[in-house]
């Protein structure tokens, strides 16, 4: 950046570079070691030696054929699909009547209230309210129970987007013969739609990535991708080697779609206090 | 009968009262210009006509139907936004036909009509583009196109040149003109830029605090301002302001260095305002028109072509002209300047209540009420 | 702003309203009625009402204190550890332009991996037996117990830091792309030196964007759950034990759920002053 030129120079880029190498290195280090132990076979995975190993598909098999995560990797997908959906249906006209109706700070930060609530504090009647309606262990407990953090989110990610959509583009909309519903569904929500798309990414992820309420309210069948990764625990090798694989299948495609929204995520997150 | 009439229209944004008894009459094909100052209430007078906001009280007729209470939509007009509001995931042609398809017109009149608008604004070949691959002049053309093509019975302009550079705006302007001339429709223009609206109206209506000060032609409005505020808002340079005296027919500015002659005018505290334009070379006036001589010195000199503004320093009063560069030779910053006015040309206003004091026979004709 | 929409400001806003009430609303107090309850799940055919016993049993509880502690400790390092590297990070990611994209995007990469995950793979990495980092140590003569009694909370901390300081890098690298050129140029042309520039300008004009980062992540820390469960499930003695933990432990392993309602809210508490504190910080601005 221009604005640092004085600090310029060959060397000190390098130099500069070179630490950026190491931060690198240590944020790579444990991906790589976890790809390493999902190929290892199953009596040299107790070997702390990065470098020994010869390659196997073992591992991958027993996962993918033998196990019931792919059962937990349908389970996180329904719900996190679901929740989602949900939450956009919900969320998207909320957000933009939050960001086109003067909403008092109040009200939209409410919003944020919600979604930094502890979950303990949801767990305990969530979890009461489904067992007498004997919907413990079922998708749709861990659906309701993600709601709760998925909508504010999502909502909270909207209105920064519908925020930076010039309020003229509706007018001009309904001056062309729309009513305002009617601009907000064709003109807005299409404009918007890079937007919609970083919040269900986002809102999918989180879900994704839940293990707190999911462990409560699932046990067998119904048991999501993380909870099924916390039950390998032990340090049998066998159960090490597949709880890699199972880690890389919980946290590939998140790295990979996370990819696409990053540039996304700090207005979503800022809410309008940090512009990108 | 007027086309758009505004009766008493006020606006209010909480307990801050925007626009205050505003009543206007647009008449059929007519291009009304509406000036005044950044923050006077431009932008929100043509919203509420729009029906994009509502009216705190007062009522909005279009020919004889009230609009007032109907949705924009409703009220068949069309409006050119200052950022120009294009959509920006839709190509240029989806861009002119939305509001045709909108009110349900059939696809093949929707395709001739937006064909024969980009023919006429010279845009047809940008008709698949998108919003982002047309430049600021060619976004403008599209949003212009857009109005047009609805053949609304009005046709509303927020400042629609002010994001385009110096050269493109006169182009575009004449080119507005001319579009007007031909479609001969309603329109409404608003604009801070005072140049612009004297260039640009049949009719410029001046705005300030949400107030009409005057409505008139540009001459009206120009060589008799009703009071300080158009006075000081038109012309450019801005009109010089003398603080002053009337007693028994004489006016004397505070510092004694301007004294003239004054007909029907009542004595008090004045304002005297003269045009940059009004100062004048010897030369330039025949004897009987030399009400009052002045002895200057010139402070600075800007010269910006033909003409030239120079600042003139009176007894320590600055007073700014405009003369021709051709006076030039001869002079410098520093040296003393000969310079004669035309009292007919002088502009007093009550220093009290701004209002302006000498009636002539257009104020009369007017109904002005000095 | 316009009075005729407001029924569509209402409308647009209700299924959020109603599906809120029925998700949040109605938990938020239902627990509260818990909390003044002895609400066994054991029991659930003998609930007694105990007014503020639960809460005022909690002043004594010298477990929850414990667990408020560490939690208290945990955040505050962690978030300061976050904020300092990221940070650097940042300003680090700001100047070298080459391959910046490339950089970033495998910087922010933990923040988006399921926590459980992550704990998990450092609890065999940090294994003292099995773990690869304590053999590598051990060959360069360093012996550490990333889990025992001494350090745990902090290897804790360490993990949370490894995951989380992109969430500060990606906030604060935002913060410092959008901050105007113009002030910089100007000190620059007045000939401060790098560190005034830092500590005058850059420091007080990133201050919103720090506050916010800074209060979100200190938010989403209270929360720490999933690195317990994975590795310490509290322990050695009781010196990981984090409030989520705790809480989870009194009310699902246990089953005292008036107790563990009760300190819910009074986490609630807790939140709600944090809140408010990011509320006010960012009005300010
Ligand atoms: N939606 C609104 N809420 C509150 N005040 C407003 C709103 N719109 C405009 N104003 C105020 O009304 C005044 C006139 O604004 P505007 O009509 O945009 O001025 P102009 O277009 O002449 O520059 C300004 O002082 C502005 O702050
Ligand atoms: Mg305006």
């Amino acid at each position: 950046m221009e604005r640092f030129q004085h600090l310029r120079g060959r060397t000190s880029n390098l130099f500069l570079e070179s630490l950026l190498i190491v931060a690198l290195a240590v944020v790579l280090f444990p991906f790589v070691w976890i790809f390493v132990t999902s190929l290892k076979p199953p009596d040299l995975v107790a070997v702390p030696d990065v470098w020994i190993f010869e390659i196997s598909g073992i591992n991958w098999r027993n996962v993918l054929l033998e196990s019931n995560i792919p059962q937990n990797i349908i389970n996180s997908l329904v719900v996190g699909v679901v929740t989602v959906l949900i939450a956009l249906a919900v969320g998207c006209p909320a957000a933009y009547s939050f960001s086109r109706f003067k909403s008092s700070a109040a009200t939209r930060f409410s919003i944020l209230a919600a979604e930094m609530m502890p979950p303990a504090i949801m767990i305990l009647p969530i979890f009461l309210l489904l067992y007498q309606l004997s919907l413990i262990d079922t998708l749709w407990g861990v659906i309701l129970a993600h709601l709760t953090f998925v909508i504010p989110v999502v909502t909270w990610f909207l209105i920064g987007f519908f925020d930076e959509v010039p309020r003229e583009l509706e007018d001009q909309a309904m001056i062309d013969g729309c009513t305002h519903f009617q601009a907000f569904y064709k003109v807005i929500l299409p404009v918007v739609r890079p937007g919609l798309a970083a919040a269900a990414i986002f809102g999918f992820v989180l879900s994704w990535n839940d293990m707190f309420y999911a462990l409560i309210l699932t046990g067998g069948e119904s048991k999501t991708l993380p909870v099924a990764i916390a039950g390998f625990w032990t340090f049998r090798g066998v159960e090490m080697g597949k709880m890699a694989v199972a880690i890389l299948i919980a946290i590939v495609p998140v790295l990979i779609v996370s990819f696409f929204v990053q540039k996304h995520l700090v207005r979503g997150l800022g809410g309008g206090a940090v512009k990108y | 009968m007027p086309k758009i009439t505004l009766e008493n229209i006020q606006k209010k944004f909480g307990k801050n009262t925007v626009l205050d008894g505003i009543d206007l009459e647009l008449g059929e094909g007519e291009f009304t210009v509406l000036v005044g100052p950044s923050g006077c209430g431009k932008t929100t007078l043509l919203r509420l006509i729009a029906g994009l906001d509502q009216v705190s009280a007062g009522k909005i007729l279009i020919g004889d139907r009230d609009v007032t209470r109907l949705e924009p939509r409703e009220r068949d007009i069309a409006m050119v936004f200052q950022n120009y509001a294009l959509y920006p995931h839709m190509s240029v042609y989806e861009n002119m036909s939305f509001g045709l398809k909108a009110r349900g017109v059939d696809a093949g009149e929707v395709k001739r009509r937006v064909i024969q608008v980009a023919e006429m604004l010279g845009i047809e070949i940008l008709l698949n583009r998108k919003p982002k691959e047309l430049s600021g002049g060619q976004q403008q053309r599209v949003a212009i196109g857009r109005a047009v093509v609805r053949d609304p019975s009005l046709f509303l302009f927020d400042e629609p040149l002010s994001n385009l550079d110096a050269k493109l705006r006169t182009e575009m302007r004449t080119e507005l003109l001319k579009l007007h001339r031909e479609l001969h429709a309603t329109t409404v223009y608003v604009t801070h830029d005072q140049e612009e609206a004297m260039s640009m109206g049949d009719r410029i209506v001046v705005l300030n605090d949400g107030v009409i000060q005057q409505r008139g032609t540009p001459r009206d409005i120009y060589f008799h301002p009703v009071n300080l505020l158009v006075a000081g808002f038109i012309g450019s340079p801005s009109m010089n302001m003398l603080h002053g005296k009337i007693s028994g027919d004489r006016f004397a500015s505070l510092d004694g260095a301007i004294v003239v002659e004054t007909k029907n005018l009542p004595d008090g505290d004045v304002i005297l305002g003269i045009r940059p334009e009004d100062i004048h070379q010897p030369a330039d006036l025949t004897a009987e028109q030399h009400g009052c001589v002045l002895n200057c010195r010139i402070d600075v000199i800007e010269l910006l072509g033909a003409r030239a503004i120079i600042t003139l320093i009176v007894v320590g009063v600055e007073l700014r002209a405009v003369i021709e560069e051709r006076y030039l030779k001869g002079i410098s910053e520093g040296s003393d300047l000969i310079v004669v006015f035309d009292p007919d040309r002088f502009h007093f206003f009550d220093a009290v209540t701004g209002r302006r004091l000498n009636r002539d026979r257009f104020d009369e004709e007017q109904g002005i009420d000095g | 702003m316009q009075k005729p929409d407001l029924s569509l400001q209402y409308r647009l806003m209700l299924p959020l309203a109603v599906v809120l009430l029925a998700v949040m609303a109605y938990p938020l107090i239902f627990s509260a009625w818990i909390s003044l309850h002895d609400y066994r799940l054991t029991r659930l055919t003998d609930v007694q009402f105990r007014g503020w016993q639960n809460y005022l049993g909690l002043i004594e509880n010298q477990q929850f204190w414990t667990a408020i502690t560490n939690t208290m400790t945990f955040v505050v390092g962690a978030v300061s550890m976050e904020f300092v590297l990221g940070f650097s990070l940042a300003l680090l990611l700001h100047r070298v332009r080459r391959f910046q994209n490339f950089y970033r995007a495998i910087l922010l990469s933990p923040m988006f991996i399921t926590p459980i995950a992550v704990g998990l793979m450092f609890r065999f990495l940090l294994n003292i037996q099995l773990g690869v980092i304590p053999h590598y140590l051990d060959k360069i003569g360093i012996y550490v117990d990333w889990f025992g009694i001494d350090l745990a909370l902090f290897s804790l901390m360490l993990i949370d830091t490894w995951q989380w300081t992109p969430f500060m890098l990606l906030m604060l690298l935002a913060g410092l792309e959008s901050l105007p050129k113009a002030p910089f140029e100007a000190a620059r042309v007045d000939g401060a030196s790098p560190w005034l520039i830092f500590r005058r300008i850059t420091l007080p004009m990133m201050r919103p964007v720090i506050l916010v980062a800074l209060i979100i992540r200190g938010l989403d820390a209270f929360k720490v759950f999933e690195y317990v469960y994975a590795i310490t499930r509290g322990g050695p003695g009781d010196s990981t034990e984090t409030i989520l933990f705790h809480i989870y432990k009194v009310g699902f392993r246990f089953f005292r759920m008036g107790e563990a309602a009760s300190m819910a809210y009074v986490l609630i508490v807790i939140t709600l002053i944090l809140v408010t504190a990011l509320y006010w910080s960012m009005k300010r601005r």
